[in-house]
């Protein structure tokens, strides 16, 4: 089976400085992968680009064998690190939104987890705090059937609490053709539910292993090599 | 897709507009009785609610105006461009349907506003039999510019309806090349945009009155003398009209290729 995701010498600049450099990947299906590096690493341009939302000044993208575009975005489900929701919906207006544009989309899944957190479902947007909006935009998200997901720092404004049962939400709600892509820098928070990890600094990756590698040869953890790695 | 995007389009831009239209037909209504009342009413006291009622409605037509106007360019930047558009851009939608799904809703609320707007006017101005009077003098009217200056009055409504919807469009396209081409830059998106629209504005009527003097030097005499009134008038009509259907065109392709290859969100 092909993978669910290639980059070919990816370089993206933003005036004059290069937010990725020349970047190779292969990600294969079936995988949870921790996109890990410190702030402006290029995280968020690398998923960016993957969904079509930056074009590369050079290199390319294949999701599925195919560049980003309508193709694409049917098979992959994006969590941006912003709050991408308009204030005017309920969520039940967002549910019925996902259903009319994604056809692999859940509605009774998404119902499901609102009532798991305490959300009501047609309570505004507007009235809601940045963390009840990040976990709605994450039970959308993940109420997905898709190929790829992509979770650009999906935990950071939510509490301890909400936090395991959404790493939980992601482990157990992905198919196994899937892959699930998870950017962040607190790694240890995440660092049990992941398969494979990524490396980046200043538009480099640095390392690609599996976590297993890691724990085996090194004989640390994740977290630790981290910091070994991205030492200041 | 463009029939869901359009759903959503109209939910999102109905909720401001539909309020504002009842507004300004409650306050016609409110003008009506107000001035049908005889102005020795109290003494000359009803004035006062007139005056206030007259002038709150005349804000109201301004105001339609200025939401029309605010709601197309939010739409279209507040939707597509800031964190919104991280949505709408991962939509497995083409780029040509979510162009299009801006403007179908912008036109229609263009037309909607005037509509709307004549509507209180004929509020406003109606008395019994107004309508039948209304109608006998349109028809008088065209008799007239087809009797005296031998125009076809059907051939002249349908060019001229033309017209406005063009240009209602090519505004509409212009705006939104403006916007795609100001978040081109990475800072002063809003700015870059004005000046983008300054720059489009400069450079199409340039080439429009490049255009109308070409037009002159190939043969004035021609066009002066051996044409009649009508034929200049449908040559002005359509030469506005496919004028207007370039504009569109250009605004549109710098819209999409913008969107579609230059997309640079926040």
């Amino acid at each position: 089976m092909n993978q669910i995701l290639q980059c070919r010498n990816l370089t993206k600049g933003f005036s004059g400085r290069l937010a990725l450099n020349n970047v190779n990947l292969d990600i294969e299906r079936g995988r949870i992968i921790g996109l890990l590096g410190p702030n402006g690493s290029g995280k968020s341009t690398l998923i960016k680009l993957v969904n079509g939302l930056l074009t590369p000044n050079a290199g390319t993208v294949l999701v599925n064998g195919q560049a980003p575009g309508i193709e694409s975005k049917k098979v992959v489900s994006y969590l941006p690190e912003r709050t991408y929701l308009n204030d005017w919906m309920r969520v039940s207006n967002l549910i019925s939104f996902f259903s009319d544009f994604y056809s692999d989309f859940d509605a009774k899944k998404a119902y499901d987890m609102l009532r798991r957190l305490n959300i009501n479902p047609q309570d505004r947007l507007k009235t809601m705090s940045k963390g009840t909006k990040e976990k709605v935009q994450l039970i959308l998200v993940m109420s997905r059937e898709a190929q790829l997901y992509l979770l650009d720092e999906p935990i950071a404004g939510v509490d301890p609490a909400a936090r395991d049962y959404i790493l939980n939400t992601i482990i157990t709600n992905y198919n196994r053709e899937a892959s699930v892509i998870i950017s962040t820098h607190l790694i240890s928070d995440i660092e049990q539910v992941l398969d494979d990890v990524i490396f980046i600094n200043a538009g480099n990756i640095v390392l690609t292993s599996s976590v297993d590698q890691i724990r085996e040869k090194e004989g640390k953890s994740v977290d630790t090599l981290f910091r070994e790695v991205f030492r200041c | 897709m463009l029939g869901k995007l359009l759903k959503y389009e109209f939910k999102a831009t109905a909720r401001s507009f539909l309020p504002l239209y009842a507004a300004l037909i409650v306050m016609s209504l409110i003008n009506k009785l107000l001035f049908s009342i005889n102005s020795n009413f109290l003494n000359g006291a009803i004035g006062i609610p007139q005056s206030i009622s007259a002038m709150l409605y005349g804000f109201l037509i301004i105001a339609v105006f200025v939401l029309t106007v605010i709601v197309m360019i939010q739409r279209f930047y507040k939707n597509l461009l800031s964190d919104e558009g991280y949505l709408m851009f991962t939509l497995p939608v083409k780029t040509p349907s979510l162009i299009f799904s801006k403007l179908i809703n912008a036109t229609v609320w263009m037309l909607c506003s005037i509509a709307v707007t004549v509507v209180s006017v004929l509020i406003l101005a109606y008395s019994p039999g107004m309508f039948s009077d209304l109608a006998a003098a349109i028809v008088q009217f065209f008799r007239n510019v087809d009797l005296q200056l031998g125009i076809n009055v059907a051939a002249a409504l349908v060019e001229f309806i033309l017209m406005v919807l063009t240009t209602i469009l090519s505004s509409v396209l212009m705006i939104y090349a403006s916007i795609a081409l100001g978040q081109l830059m990475n800072k002063h998106r809003v700015l870059a945009s004005f000046g983008a629209y300054l720059v489009l504005n400069t450079v199409m009527s340039t080439i429009f009155m490049i255009g109308m003097m070409i037009l002159g030097l190939i043969n004035p005499d021609y066009f002066m003398f051996h044409i009649s009134g009508e034929a200049a008038l449908h040559l002005i009509m359509w030469g506005l009209i496919l004028y207007n259907l370039v504009c569109c065109a250009a605004y549109y392709v710098i819209t999409h290729i913008m969107l579609k290859k230059h997309l640079n969100l926040e």
